[in-house]
C-alpha cells in the first residue's frame, strides 16, 4: 500500500502531476507554464531511517558512513545525503535526492538489526529557493540562515514549528525538515509568502531538475 | 491586605476624558468625555442590571446618534446611590503585612517609606515604588495606592490625581503589530478525510480534532455514532495520542521510577494501563505500556501532555544516569481504534493476524500487516466494547483509514468523533485526566489505587502517595439523575450538602444505554456510598436530585471488550 505525502493534499490534481516516488504518492511535476523566480517543492518522498542504540556508529561504520560527533551535528555523505546525530544513541539517515550508494541501508525497515533499532523516520520536507529565498525564511524564521555554511543542518524555530533546516548550494537553496503534524501548516504559510513575491509551487521532479538531476 | 473594587477606565484616561473621585460612590466617573465615546454600566456608576441596560441602551444610541443615525432618545438612568467599595479597603494585618500591589509585592509600609523619602507625588511615587507596573497594570493597585497616597498627604482621594495610563489596555504582543498572524495548527495524517466527510473541527489544544460528523444536528449525529459504536463497528482518528518508544537496558528501571506501577512482570507483547504522578501525588497523565522485549517498551500518553511526558522521562533518565533512548514517535505514528461487536470481523479481512481470543487476548500486543502496511495493534479498550488500536506509520493513515471503511461497509461502519467516543468511554467510567482529574487529584481519590505499587524502593510520588493513601477526604463517584428530564446538569456544577460545598459534577451526559442523565462526580466522602442522595445545584440555583450508583454504567462484568468473533454477531 503506498504512502502519501502529507503536503499531496495542497498539490491540486489538476495543476498536478501526481505519482510515486520511493514508494510514496506525491507531487511530480507542476502543469502550469510561467515565470518564476522563487519556489517551494515538496521533497517529503526522500528516505529516511532513524538508528537507535549505543552501537549506531560502529554498525554505520560498517556501512560506510561516518556517524557524526556531537549532538545535532551532521556529516554530509555521498550525493548529498546526510547523517545527523540527534540525540545521544539517535542518528537520522536522510538519503539524496537523486539515490544514494546507501540502498543496503535504506532498505531496512523497522526492526531490531544487529543490536540496534531501525525506524523508518515519518517526516514532510520542504525545499525553497530562488533570489529572494533569504527574505521569505526571515519572514518566518528568526535566525539568519544566510550566515550558515552551505550544507549545514540548523535546528531552529520557524513560524513557532521547531524544525530544521538545511542551506545547500549549487544552486544556493534550502531544506526544511519538519513533523508530518506541522506540515501542512508550514508549507501553507511559507507558500503563502512566495506566492506575495510571485513565486510557485514545484514538484519533486521539478526540483530535480532544478538542481541540474534531470527527471 | 487591599481590596474594594474600581472600574476599568483605562481606555477612557487614554482617550482624554476628564474622570472625577465620586465620594458618594467611592469611584471615580466619567465627567467630561472626548465627542464620539461614551460609556455606560459600572464605570458610569450604573450598578442594577437592568438600569446597566437602559444606560447600555443610551451610550449606543448616543454613538449611532454621532454616526448620523436617527435614533430615540433614552433617559439615562441616575448612578447608585450608594457606594460598591469601601471608602479605604485597606485592612490592617496583625504583623503589619498589608499587601497592596500583589504583583509586586509591595505594602503600605513600602508606600510610606517612599513618601517620606520624598517621592510624594503620584507620578514619583509610582517610579520609586513600581507600583502599578507589575502585570496587572495597577487594575487591582492604583486606586487604593492613591487612597493611600491621600492619606499620608491629607488630603481628599480627587485632590491626590492618578497616573496616565498608557497603551496598551491589555498587553498586545509585538507580532500582533508587526508581522504574519501565525497559528499553528497540527493536523493528523487523516485530516483529509475529516474534511471531505465535513467533520466539525475543533481545536483540541494544537491538534485539529473531529468532534462528530454532523449530517443534521451535532446532537442527532453523535448518537447516531454511539449507536454504531454500540452495535456495530466504528473507526476514529487517535493519531492525537502521545506516542513513546524506549529502548535500552535501563528502559524498566526508568519506567519503574516514572510511574506507579510494576512492569518488570509485564509479559512480553502484553499491555497495561499505567498513570504517572508528580512529587506531590498528583496525577499527571496515563496510558497504556507496551513491552515488545525486555529492553524496548512502547508507551501512549494523553494528546495534550505528550511532549510534557517525553521531557519528563528524559529528565530521570538524565538525573539518573539511565542508558535509554526515549524517542517520541507521536506525529511520526497514527492510530486509529475500531471498536464495536464486529470489530474483529473487519479487521479479519485485512491481516493475517490470529485474532482469537487465545492467540490475541484482551490487553495483548501483536505486530503484523494490516492492508499490508505493519503495524503494531493493542487490544486495549476504551468506549466499552471490542477494540482494536492499531498503530502506523503516518505516511500510510489515509490509504489504512479507507482500507478499514471498505473492510467493515458490509457492517454499517463509519467513522464517530471526541464527542461520541466522550459519551462511551463515561458510559465504561474511564478518566479523561484534567477532566475527572484536577491539579490537586491524587489515584486514591479516583478508585485508581489499585494501580500504585508502594512496595517499590522508589518511584516519583511515593512518599507523598504513602501519606496520602489513609487520607482520602474524598472520591470520584458514579451518579446518575433520572429527575434531570431537560439534561440541566452540567461540568463544574456543585453538589451541595447541608447548604455547604460537598463536591464538584466532572463529566456528565445524557446516557442512551441508561436512558438517563449521568456522571462523575468529585464528592466528600461521607457522601460515596452506594445509593447516597447528590444534590446538584444548577445554573439557576434550583437542585437536582442524583443517586450514587456503581460503576461502570454499561457492561459491568466487561464482556463485551473480551467476547469472539462467533460471539458478535449474536449479540450486534
Amino acid at each position: 500500500m503506498a504512502r502519501q505525502s502529507p503536503l499531496l493534499p495542497l498539490y491540486s490534481a489538476p495543476d498536478f502531476e501526481i505519482g510515486e516516488s520511493n514508494g510514496t504518492r506525491i507531487a511530480l511535476r507542476t502543469k502550469k507554464k510561467k515565470e518564476w523566480d522563487d519556489y517551494v517543492a515538496d521533497l517529503s518522498a526522500l528516505r529516511r531511517r532513524l538508528f537507535v542504540g549505543p552501537a549506531v556508529p560502529e554498525w554505520l561504520a560498517n556501512h560506510n558512513i561516518s556517524a557524526p560527533q556531537g549532538l545535532l551535528k551532521y556529516n554530509n555523505l555521498e550525493k548529498g545525503a546526510v547523517i545527523v546525530r540527534l540525540h545521544r544513541q539517535q542518528y537520522l539517515l536522510i538519503d539524496s535526492v537523486e539515490g544514494s550508494s546507501y540502498d543496503d541501508v535504506f532498505s531496512i525497515e523497522q526492526r531490531r538489526h544487529d543490536g540496534i533499532l531501525v525506524i523508518a523516520y515519518e517526516a514532510a520536507e520542504i525545499a525553497c529557493g530562488g533570489p529572494h529565498v533569504e527574505d521569505l525564511i526571515a519572514e518566518l524564521c528568526p535566525m539568519n540562515v544566510a550566515i550558515n555554511e552551505p550544507n549545514s543542518w540548523i535546528a531552529t524555530r520557524f513560524a513557532h514549528c521547531e524544525l530544521a533546516i538545511r542551506h545547500l548550494a549549487e544552486p544556493s537553496h534550502y531544506r526544511i525538515l519538519c513533523s508530518p503534524a506541522d506540515a501542512r501548516f508550514v508549507f501553507e504559510i511559507l507558500f503563502e509568502v512566495t506566492l506575495e513575491r510571485d513565486g510557485v509551487a514545484l514538484g519533486f521532479n521539478d526540483y530535480r531538475a532544478l538542481i541540474n538531476l534531470g527527471d | 491586605m487591599s481590596v474594594g473594587w474600581a472600574p476599568a477606565g483605562g481606555l477612557l484616561y487614554q482617550a482624554g476624558a476628564g474622570l472625577e473621585y465620586d465620594t458618594a460612590l467611592e469611584q471615580v466617573v466619567p465627567k467630561t468625555l472626548p465627542a464620539g465615546l461614551y460609556c455606560a454600566g459600572r464605570l458610569n456608576g450604573v450598578f442594577d442590571y437592568l438600569d446597566q441596560i437602559d444606560d447600555a441602551t443610551a451610550a449606543a444610541n448616543g454613538a449611532l446618534g454621532y454616526l448620523g443615525f436617527s435614533v430615540p432618545t433614552v433617559t439615562r438612568p441616575v448612578r447608585a446611590a450608594r457606594p460598591h467599595s469601601h471608602q479605604y479597603p485597606i485592612m490592617p494585618h496583625a504583623k503589619g503585612r498589608e499587601f497592596v500591589d500583589f504583583d509586586e509585592d509591595l505594602q503600605v509600609k513600602d508606600l510610606t517609606i517612599a513618601y517620606r523619602e520624598g517621592f510624594d507625588s503620584v507620578e514619583l511615587m509610582k517610579r520609586y515604588s513600581t507600583i502599578g507596573m507589575g502585570p496587572s497594570q495597577g487594575k487591582t493597585s492604583n486606586m487604593n495606592g492613591v487612597r493611600i497616597l491621600g492619606k499620608l498627604q491629607g488630603k481628599a482621594v480627587q485632590a491626590v490625581g492618578v497616573t496616565t495610563p498608557r497603551p496598551f489596555t491589555y498587553p498586545v504582543p509585538m507580532g500582533m503589530l508587526a508581522g504574519r498572524r501565525l497559528r499553528r495548527q497540527w493536523c493528523t495524517p487523516m485530516h483529509e478525510y475529516h474534511e471531505v466527510e465535513r467533520a466539525d473541527l475543533q481545536e483540541a489544544g494544537t491538534w485539529l480534532r473531529p468532534m462528530s460528523y454532523t449530517r443534521g444536528s451535532p446532537r442527532a449525529a453523535i448518537e447516531r455514532e454511539y449507536q454504531m459504536v454500540r452495535k456495530q463497528v466504528g473507526i476514529i482518528d487517535v493519531s492525537t495520542l502521545g506516542k513513546i518508544e524506549l529502548f535500552g537496558p535501563d528502559v524498566i528501571p526508568l519506567l519503574e521510577y516514572a510511574y506507579t506501577c510494576s512492569f518488570e512482570k509485564l509479559k512480553q507483547d502484553m499491555t497495561r494501563y499505567i498513570f504517572m504522578v508528580d512529587g506531590s501525588g498528583t496525577l499527571v497523565d496515563d496510558g497504556v505500556a507496551a513491552r515488545l522485549a525486555g529492553d524496548h517498551f512502547y508507551l501512549t500518553a494523553t494528546s495534550s501532555h505528550a511532549q510534557a511526558v517525553v521531557r519528563q522521562l528524559q529528565q530521570y533518565a538524565d538525573q539518573l544516569g539511565f542508558n535509554v533512548a526515549i524517542m517520541d514517535r507521536t506525529f511520526q505514528v497514527a492510530a486509529i481504534n475500531l471498536a464495536g461487536p464486529l470489530s474483529a470481523d473487519v479487521l479479519s479481512r485485512l491481516t493475517d493476524i490470529d485474532l482469537s481470543p487465545e492467540k490475541f487476548p484482551y490487553l495483548a500486543l501483536r505486530e503484523g500487516q494490516i492492508a499490508g502496511v505493519q503495524s503494531r495493534v493493542l487490544r486495549v479498550g476504551f468506549v466499552g466494547e471490542l477494540g482494536y488500536e492499531i498503530h502506523f506509520p503516518a505516511s500510510h493513515g489515509k490509504a489504512l483509514w479507507q482500507a478499514l471503511l471498505d473492510a467493515g461497509a458490509t457492517e454499517g461502519i463509519g467513522a464517530f468523533g471526541v464527542e461520541a467516543q466522550r459519551l462511551l468511554r463515561l458510559e465504561k467510567g474511564h478518566l479523561i485526566f484534567g477532566q475527572d482529574t484536577d491539579g490537586t487529584t491524587n489515584p486514591f481519590e479516583v478508585n485508581l489505587g489499585w494501580g500504585v505499587r508502594l512496595s517499590k524502593d522508589r518511584f516519583v510520588g511515593k512518599h507523598s502517595l504513602t501519606k496520602l493513601k489513609p487520607m482520602l477526604k474524598r472520591r470520584l463517584v458514579g451518579f446518575i439523575s433520572p429527575a434531570d428530564s431537560d439534561n440541566r446538569i452540567r461540568e463544574c456544577h456543585l453538589v451541595i450538602e447541608q447548604g455547604a460545598i460537598a463536591g464538584r459534577v466532572t463529566s456528565v451526559a445524557y446516557s442512551p444505554h441508561l436512558r438517563s442523565v449521568f456522571g462523575l462526580a468529585m464528592v466528600d466522602l461521607s457522601l460515596t456510598t452506594l445509593g447516597q442522595q447528590l444534590f446538584i445545584r444548577v445554573s439557576d440555583s434550583t437542585m437536582v436530585d442524583a443517586t450514587v450508583t456503581d460503576m461502570p454504567f454499561y457492561d459491568p462484568t466487561n464482556e463485551r471488550q473480551k467476547i469472539h468473533i462467533t460471539n458478535n454477531r449474536d449479540m450486534a
